[in-house]
């Protein structure tokens, strides 16, 4: 008794595969695949300096030379935080009884860090990439996390290292 | 003895599979053809605008960044849409308005250590003779149009201002 099914190749396949092609280009140039592809020979190393508001005074403790940071959402490496790092009084802006608004130290503890933070990326004609693909600027605003905390710093500069 | 004869026939899951694949490709046409190039605009016309874009209450240590940029171009930060060229920057200091517990009154004071930033852009752009509105590279912008302001030494959030057409 012959009881073979033959399987053969059909357009309905070739849909299905070209659609299944179609998603992976989609999701390389989602995540910048061909960018990060195309610039992987100019990394260069680079300081990137950033501002954190309002952190409590304990928190502080969280912050050591040598802690590598990873972007929050991507778990991308941002790079190693450098000594030399601040904390000062966080600053305070209120409102006086005449309405004029006006700067002051923080009266609660609260504090805010300046430091660097040495990555690695690409100086492009858009900006700088951070590892090939992710672009930051002064200005940006990222969520970061080492192994002890999380924030969301401010970048206010960033300078190439040789 | 049985023959078992098993013809391939176009069932209701092979139309399925077809009209998903179909949709898939209709929605991924629509995305990277239509989207970006502002399907509603059958007639319009091509002309330079010059707008501005003003990002509010920055810190004042962003600004020698944000002026590095005259030259450069001009991209949205969310769609990625290359909207012109810088061609002037300006800033000044940010005013806060708050009001005198005394009195009610409202009163306008500095924000200290902080800026308004401007960024002149010129650009190339279709104008929709229906409605009026201007279209760059497919991005609509009016005033008050919410742009993710990408530069190469500067990035922020920044409401149009201003709109003018160059002769």
């Amino acid at each position: 008794m012959s009881n073979k099914t033959k399987v053969r190749f059909n357009g309905i396949d070739l849909l299905i595969i070209i659609v299944f092609i179609g998603c992976l280009i989609g999701l390389a140039l989602r995540y910048q695949v061909v960018d990060a592809i195309k610039n992987a020979g100019d990394v260069q190393s680079a300081e990137i300096s950033f501002y954190l508001s309002d952190i409590k005074e304990t928190s502080e403790e969280c912050f050591a030379q040598g802690d590598v940071f990873y972007i929050t959402s991507t778990g991308d490496r941002l790079g190693e935080l450098k000594g030399g790092f601040v904390f000062e009084p966080a600053e305070d802006f209120n409102m006086t009884s005449s309405g004029e608004y006006v700067k002051s130290a923080s009266a609660t503890g609260r504090s805010d860090m300046r430091g660097v933070i040495e990555g690695k990326g690409i100086f492009s004609n858009e900006g700088f990439l951070l590892n090939n693909s992710k672009y930051i600027a002064p200005g940006s605003e990222i969520a970061i996390q080492s192994g002890k905390i999380s924030v969301t710093v401010t970048v206010t500069n960033i300078v190439h290292v040789s | 003895m049985q023959q078992i004869n098993k013809k391939r026939r176009f069932n209701v899951i092979d139309l399925l599979i077809c009209v998903i694949i179909l949709v898939v490709i209709a929605f991924a046409a629509y995305i990277f053809v239509f989207s970006g190039a502002s399907a509603n605009e059958t007639t319009s016309n091509t002309v330079n605008i010059q707008y501005t874009l003003e990002v509010k209450a920055e810190r004042d240590e962003l600004i020698s960044h944000a002026e590095k940029n005259v030259g450069k171009a001009m991209i949205d930060g969310a769609s990625k849409y290359n909207l012109g060229q810088v061609v002037d920057f300006y800033y000044s200091g940010s005013r806060y308005s708050g009001w005198d517990a005394e009195s009610g009154e409202s009163v306008a004071s500095d924000y200290p250590e902080h800026s308004d930033l401007s960024f002149v852009v010129n650009a190339t752009a279709e104008k929709n003779p229906a409605n009026g509105r201007y279209s760059i590279n497919g991005f609509d912008i009016s005033v008050g149009t919410l742009v993710y302001v990408r530069l190469p030494d500067y990035t922020g959030t920044s409401y149009c201002t201003q709109i003018t057409e160059l002769k």
